[in-house]
Parts: C-alpha cells; sequence; structure tokens
C-alpha cells in the first residue's frame, strides 16, 4: 500500500517518544516512575484531544466543555491504564496509527458512547423515554470499535479520491445513489455497483476477526 | 450464519466504521462555524489525582477468592450479553434521500416578504418531512432556536407517514411570541440519536409565534 509509507513518516513525531515496545516494557516493570512518567506524557495531550472532540457538542448543548474536558481525561486515561494497559498497548505502529493518533480514536470513542447514552449524557435535562442505552464500554466492546476502525482505514486506504467521496458519501451523509451520482457524473446503477463491491470488501476484512487482531496488539 | 445475518453484520459495521467520519464531520463544521477549542488548564493536584488513579488501575487485580469468582462469572455472562445486544446486528436500510420541510396546520397570518407562518394559541401546527420516495425507517427530533440561537427541545409527537413523518401540536404554549427558527434533525434510526446531531442532518424553517 503506496499510502502508509508516508503515513510512518508522518507520525514519527505524533509518537509522543513512545513505541509499542516502551509500552510493553512501563507495564511489564509492574509500575513505578515508569507508569508515572507514561501517565503525565499523555496528561500533555490528552486534554486538547478531548476538548476539540467535545466541540460538536459543547455547540448543540452550548455548554462549556471546561469541566467535562477534565472528566473525560480521566476516564480515559483508566480506559487506557487498566489491565496493565490492555488498551494502551493494543497500538500497533505496524498498523498505520500514530500514539496521538490512537488516543483521539480512544477519546472519540468514550466521547461518542457518552454522548448516546441517555444515562451518561452529563448534558442532557430530559429523561428519553424508551430510547436504549448504548451500554458496551468496558475494553472489549472499545477494542472492537478501535478494530473497526482500522478495518475502516485499510478499506480506504485502497481507495481512490471518488471512492473515498463515495464513502463519505454513502456512510457519512447518507445521500442517496441518485444525489452522488449526480454529484459524481455516475449512473445510479454503477453507485449500487460501488457500494455492493466495497461491502464485499468490508466483508473480507471483517472476516479476520477482532479478537485475534487484538491479542497481536497486546 | 446465513448469507442474510452476515450481509446484516457488514452493514452494522460500515455504520460503525463511519461514526468516527461523522464525528470529524462534525467537529469540522463546528470549527467552519466560528467555533474555537478552548482547552482547560488543569491543575497541579488534578494532575497528580489522575496520574496516580491510573497508575493504581495498571496495576494487576488480585486473585478473586472462590465465591467472587461465581459472582464474577455471573457479571462476565451479563456483560457479554450486554455487548451481543449492542452489538445486534441492524437490519440494512437505503441511504436517506433529501427530503422537503413543508409548514401546515392552521396557521392565522401570513407576513410580509419573506412569508413566514405565524401560531397562536390555540392554533395546530403540521411540520411535515416529506420524501420523494417511501424511506424506510428515519428518526428525527425537533429543535426551536430563537434570534440569539438560544435552542430548545420541543417535544412534540411525531406521526409517521409512508412519506416520511410530522410533528403535530401547538406551540404557542411552548415558546415565546416572536420569530422562531423550527429545526428538524432527522436520520437513521441507528445513526441519529435523540437530543443529539451526530449522525443526524438538518433542515429548518421559521415561524412566528404570536402572543395571546
Amino acid at each position: 500500500m503506496a499510502s502508509r509509507s508516508s503515513t510512518h513518516a508522518e507520525v514519527a513525531s505524533n509518537d509522543l517518544g513512545w513505541t509499542p515496545g516502551s509500552l510493553d516494557e512501563v507495564f511489564s516493570d509492574g509500575g513505578g516512575s515508569g507508569l508515572d512518567g507514561l501517565a503525565r506524557a499523555l496528561l500533555g495531550v490528552l486534554p486538547s484531544l478531548a476538548a476539540r472532540e467535545l466541540l460538536p457538542w459543547s455547540g448543540y448543548y452550548r455548554r462549556s466543555p471546561a469541566a467535562l474536558c477534565e472528566d473525560v481525561v480521566q476516564d480515559v486515561m483508566l480506559k487506557l491504564f487498566a489491565e496493565r494497559g490492555r488498551v494502551l498497548r493494543a497500538w500497533n505502529t505496524e498498523r498505520g496509527l500514530s500514539l496521538r493518533g490512537f488516543l483521539r480514536r480512544v477519546v472519540r470513542y468514550h466521547v461518542l458512547q457518552m454522548f448516546r447514552s441517555s444515562v451518561k449524557n452529563p448534558w442532557r435535562d430530559l429523561p428519553v423515554e424508551g430510547h436504549a442505552d448504548a451500554t458496551g464500554d468496558d475494553s472489549d466492546a472499545l477494542l472492537h470499535q478501535l478494530w473497526l476502525w482500522e478495518v475502516r482505514d485499510l478499506l480506504l486506504a485502497d481507495e481512490n479520491e471518488r471512492g473515498r467521496a463515495l464513502y463519505v458519501g454513502l456512510f457519512v451523509e447518507h445521500c442517496s445513489a441518485e444525489e452522488l451520482g449526480e454529484r459524481h457524473e455516475m449512473s445510479r446503477d454503477a453507485v449500487y455497483q460501488w457500494r455492493a463491491r466495497f461491502k464485499r470488501r468490508a466483508s473480507r476484512l471483517l472476516s479476520d476477526t477482532p479478537s485475534q487482531r487484538t491479542q497481536e496488539g497486546t | 450464519m446465513n448469507r442474510t445475518g452476515h450481509e446484516d453484520q457488514v452493514e452494522d459495521a460500515l455504520a460503525r466504521m463511519a461514526a468516527l467520519d461523522v464525528q470529524q464531520a462534525a467537529i469540522e463544521q463546528a470549527e467552519a462555524d466560528g467555533a474555537s477549542v478552548e482547552v482547560p488548564e488543569f491543575s497541579a493536584a488534578t494532575l497528580d489525582a489522575i496520574v496516580a488513579a491510573s497508575v493504581q488501575a495498571a496495576e494487576p487485580r488480585p486473585q478473586p477468592s472462590r465465591a467472587w469468582l461465581w459472582s464474577g462469572a455471573a457479571v462476565a455472562a451479563l456483560a457479554a450479553a450486554m455487548l451481543l445486544w449492542w452489538l445486534r446486528p441492524t437490519p440494512p436500510v437505503a441511504p436517506l434521500g433529501t427530503p422537503e420541510l413543508v409548514l401546515g396546520g392552521t396557521a392565522r397570518t401570513l407576513g410580509d416578504e419573506p412569508p413566514v407562518r405565524a401560531y397562536g394559541p390555540g392554533d395546530s401546527l403540521a411540520l411535515h418531512l416529506r420524501f420523494a420516495e417511501a424511506p424506510g425507517p428515519i428518526a428525527a427530533h425537533l429543535v426551536a432556536l430563537d434570534a440569539k440561537g438560544e435552542s430548545q427541545t420541543l417535544s412534540l409527537p411525531w406521526v409517521d407517514h409512508d412519506d416520511g413523518g410530522r410533528f403535530e401540536g401547538t406551540i404557542a404554549e411552548l415558546l415565546m411570541p416572536g420569530r422562531w427558527t423550527l429545526r428538524v434533525y432527522f436520520g437513521r434510526p441507528q445513526a441519529c440519536a435523540p437530543e443529539t446531531v451526530e449522525g443526524c442532518r438538518p433542515l429548518e424553517t421559521q415561524v412566528d409565534v404570536l402572543a395571546p
């Protein structure tokens, strides 16, 4: 994959001086100053990542994100460090993601889980009857979602500019095939064919189970 | 696993993948709208407390007693059930087209240019989200914004229709007199959760609310 090598060069400065190997060492040593130093290094970037993830939500609810930012950072740190850093050690540079990018995804998952839940959403004033909560917020669910986002990266890495635009149109903006066909000068059938091909590729990649992936990363 | 079940799982996985991009788009839209990231300063005491809690969380847990193992197994089974529920496949649905928002009801007056419908106490409002083709399952919620952009959620009943659906009710009892923007957030039920914007698309119109 041609884009992967440039990605590696680009992410080197975003690894905060850590490698998967050095993370393993710190957690294997059983604590002490290494863990303390790691925690302080992560706290150097997590507040800004959390503040940015909260940006659209604070705009929607018209609330200041300052106090919530602190809670998000603390919750994310606990998730990263729990069970000898199980989640944090799932970061693997061979998957083309910098440590900063990995942390952003963990924070994003946490924020999305929080605002999708009628119980955890701190800015929801009114209870919503009949709204089921998304409760799968343990490490397994988080690692599964991180793996799904890796699959997304792999899928998009092999797409050209139009393919990425079709992905956004279909799965992010939920546009109709007609709209996308007009936008990209394609027939409706061609959009459907692209979608079917993309789903087949997704199906193949998804057959590589998340449990195997998780074990590789720990 | 039968083929249909597998396809459902792929659809569900694709929706979960897209959550990464939906949130990214929301952040970029907020920034484009002029919002800026404010990173709060954490006090030294707060930082120390988070570091201490994190280091403690990293420690391996003590070996549980036999009695705790049974309760632990029950908790694990419950967690697995919850995870399965969360990962449950959702039926595949076609992408949503672009609807139009049509105001109806017993509007009292029409204003000058541009014409704005006005609703007084007792006037019924119907706000129809109308698609060109039957859209299938959709979720929608309604927010009213005043002239300053202050928003409030309107809990009007939603009625499903073949071509979409509509909010029905009276608004003069819920909103102060004046001009309001009614903004409908809509999307697929699995993507557009109540009272959230992430995963939803907005469409809006304006109304005047009359004093008694």
